[in-house]
């Protein structure tokens, strides 16, 4: 047949399919009407064997192209009913990251033995040679300590609570995203990120623990401390995974590990961000000064890392699997 | 003309019909993040300038704390949100990949994943390493599907979006060709490759502002690449074209 009579005799098709497409483009709804389904399905049909036919006589040609777009478009909407990330933030949270969690857990062990490793490490140097501190730490925030005074609660005196919560969890997170995404580099990014930020601790541990001042920093730390470093350690393993699938990919192939592991690492930084958005609230506006007695600090930071950690380790009961979309779902109206 | 030199990804559908995704280019994709780099560089001096905005400025008050911190998030949102959620919710197009007609896709054709695209746009802090994106476009280079990590990560492909013309094939106007003047047989009966078809659509298109004797020689050698016979010596161009306009319409 002549391209030309091709195509005026099925443009017709085409133009009922492409309105059909144009309305579910828009739609927000996921679902559209019982006898729409039908007609788009015949439609899409028709339209995948006239490709067939255009890519038989008329290859290369616009006609070809052009059915090429119908197809692909009518096949996103055919086969991947769209849904939103956010449909389901809590079930996302408390069900889906935990779950990929445990899938995991090696990799988390792996980037706590990095981070504590590293940091009793700092803290053995740190009390066997005191310069060892000034590697790793800021000579402000020695002096600080060697004059008895916390150096973080200047954060609460010079930087109002609300600036300084701000600039906090901006920081927090885009240390989680950096952890994460370091993994890349075969996981030594992470390891490295993980090493410096564990020899931090460390070393300021055994600088407040020699000066006498051990109280002061865990009143400081706690609050927030036990749920912040538990998502960057659980970042760090989101980073090893990624790490993990480029040096021993398994049975897959690189690529496909690649994709497998990092949709994973993606639930775990994501399901941990709110509680990082959290800890830096807490690290602006409680952990700072005298404001609030120490036993509310202790409080808050054991209640907070509780919820986290029960979260985390509580399997739920097997009775629902929200990670599968049900085709009743779908079906359903 | 249809043929475009792109590189294409496969995609199988159900129906047995293979659906390719045209890919976007290297050279497209690095247009469109300078664009959105510099979106964003001046959305950032502007939020820089409202923060500082007392200090530039002598008798402006300085602003409530709030606002700063506000500010603050807003400039952690534009550095790492920016490029996740234009792609989230804009279809898979940043502004810059809405300029050069680029979007982001799942492999498989589906739209992006909230996830997806965090995945892969987190994944830009290695790709941009060491300087300018090096790793990224060494990876664009070296992949098949012009992947950069960040898109290896979560499987995500770059396609572009094509532009089509399909009313050239159903103009309906003769663009002042009358019918030729006596009767060949057969000419309905002519095979027209669709490579013919489209050279000579598009020599009516443009006959008008070819030079006379290139248009003479077109017709003479589209005529005789068709091998019609018992055509008379020594026609004038207009009924050469007649023919050739008659075969372009009724040939099969």
């Amino acid at each position: 047949m002549n391209i030309r009579k091709f195509v005026q005799r099925r443009q017709e098709k085409w133009a009922e399919y492409e309105g059909i497409i144009k309305e579910l483009d828009k739609s927000k709804t996921r679902f559209i009407q019982k006898q729409r389904i039908k007609q788009f399905s015949r439609l899409y049909k028709t339209v995948s064997s006239d490709l067939a036919y255009a890519r038989t006589y008329y290859p290369a040609s616009d006609v070809e192209d052009y059915l090429n777009s119908l197809v692909l478009r009518g096949h996103t909407h055919f086969y991947h009913p769209r849904f939103t990330a956010f449909r389901n933030v809590w079930v996302y949270i408390f069900n889906r990251f935990p779950a990929v969690f445990r899938d995991t857990r090696k990799m988390f062990y792996l980037s706590s033995v990095v981070f504590f490793g590293s940091g009793i490490l700092a803290y053995f140097l740190t009390i066997m040679n005191e310069k060892w501190a000034y590697m790793v730490l800021g000579s402000g925030i020695i002096q600080n300590i060697k004059n008895g005074e916390m150096w973080t609660n200047a954060i609460g005196v010079m930087i109002p609570s609300s600036i300084a919560s701000a600039r906090i969890l901006t920081n927090n997170i885009g240390v989680t995203f950096l952890v994460f995404a370091a993994g890349m580099l075969w996981g030594v990014g992470t390891f490295y990120i993980l090493m410096i930020n564990g020899m931090n601790l460390g070393t300021v541990i055994a600088m407040t623990t020699m000066y006498n001042m051990n109280g002061d920093l865990f009143n400081f730390i706690i609050a927030h401390g036990i749920t912040e470093i538990s998502m960057i350690l659980v970042a760090g393993g989101a980073g090893f995974l990624l790490g993990k699938a480029l040096i021993n990919p398994g049975n897959l192939s690189r690529n496909d590990a690649l994709k497998e592991n990092g949709a994973k690492a993606a639930t775990l930084i994501l399901g941990g961000l709110p509680f990082l958005v959290i800890c830096g609230y807490i690290e602006g506006y409680m952990s700072p000064g005298t404001l609030f007695p120490g036993w509310s600090k202790y409080l808050v930071g054991i209640l907070l890392g509780a919820i986290f950690w029960g979260m985390l380790i509580i399997q739920p009961s097997p009775t629902e699997d929200y990670s599968e979309i049900k085709s009743s779902d779908i079906i359903k109206k | 003309m249809g043929k475009r030199y792109g590189e294409k990804l496969d995609l199988a559908t159900s129906q047995n019909v293979v659906v390719e995704l045209p890919l976007a280019g290297l050279g497209t994709r690095i247009l469109a993040n300078i664009i959105d780099t510099l979106i964003i560089y001046f959305a950032m001096i502007f939020i820089f300038i409202v923060a500082n905005i007392s200090n530039l400025f002598k008798y402006v008050e300085a602003l409530p704390e709030w606002v700063i911190a506000i500010l603050i998030i807003l400039l952690f949102i534009l550095s790492w949100g920016y490029f996740p959620l234009w792609e989230f919710y804009g279809n898979g197009k940043t502004p810059g990949k809405r300029a050069l007609k680029i979007r982001v896709r799942m492999d498989n054709g589906s739209p992006l994943t909230f996830s997806a695209t965090l995945t892969r746009n987190l994944m830009r802090v290695v790709d941009y390493l060491p300087y300018i994106y090096a790793v990224g476009v060494l990876a664009i280079i070296i992949n098949k599907k012009n992947k950069r990590l960040g898109d290896m990560v979560a499987g995500t492909v770059v396609i572009t979006d094509q532009k089509f013309d399909l009313k050239r094939y159903m103009s309906e106007e003769s663009n002042g060709i009358e019918a030729p003047t006596f009767k060949i047989s057969g000419l309905s009966g002519i095979k027209l490759s669709h490579h013919t078809y489209e050279t000579l659509n598009s020599f009516f298109q443009r006959k008008e502002k070819l030079p006379p004797e290139v248009r003479i020689r077109i017709v003479d050698n589209m005529l005789s690449a068709l091998a019609l016979k018992n055509l008379p010596e020594g026609l004038p161009l207009k009924e050469k074209e007649a023919i050739l306009y008659k075969i372009f319409t009724e040939g099969n």
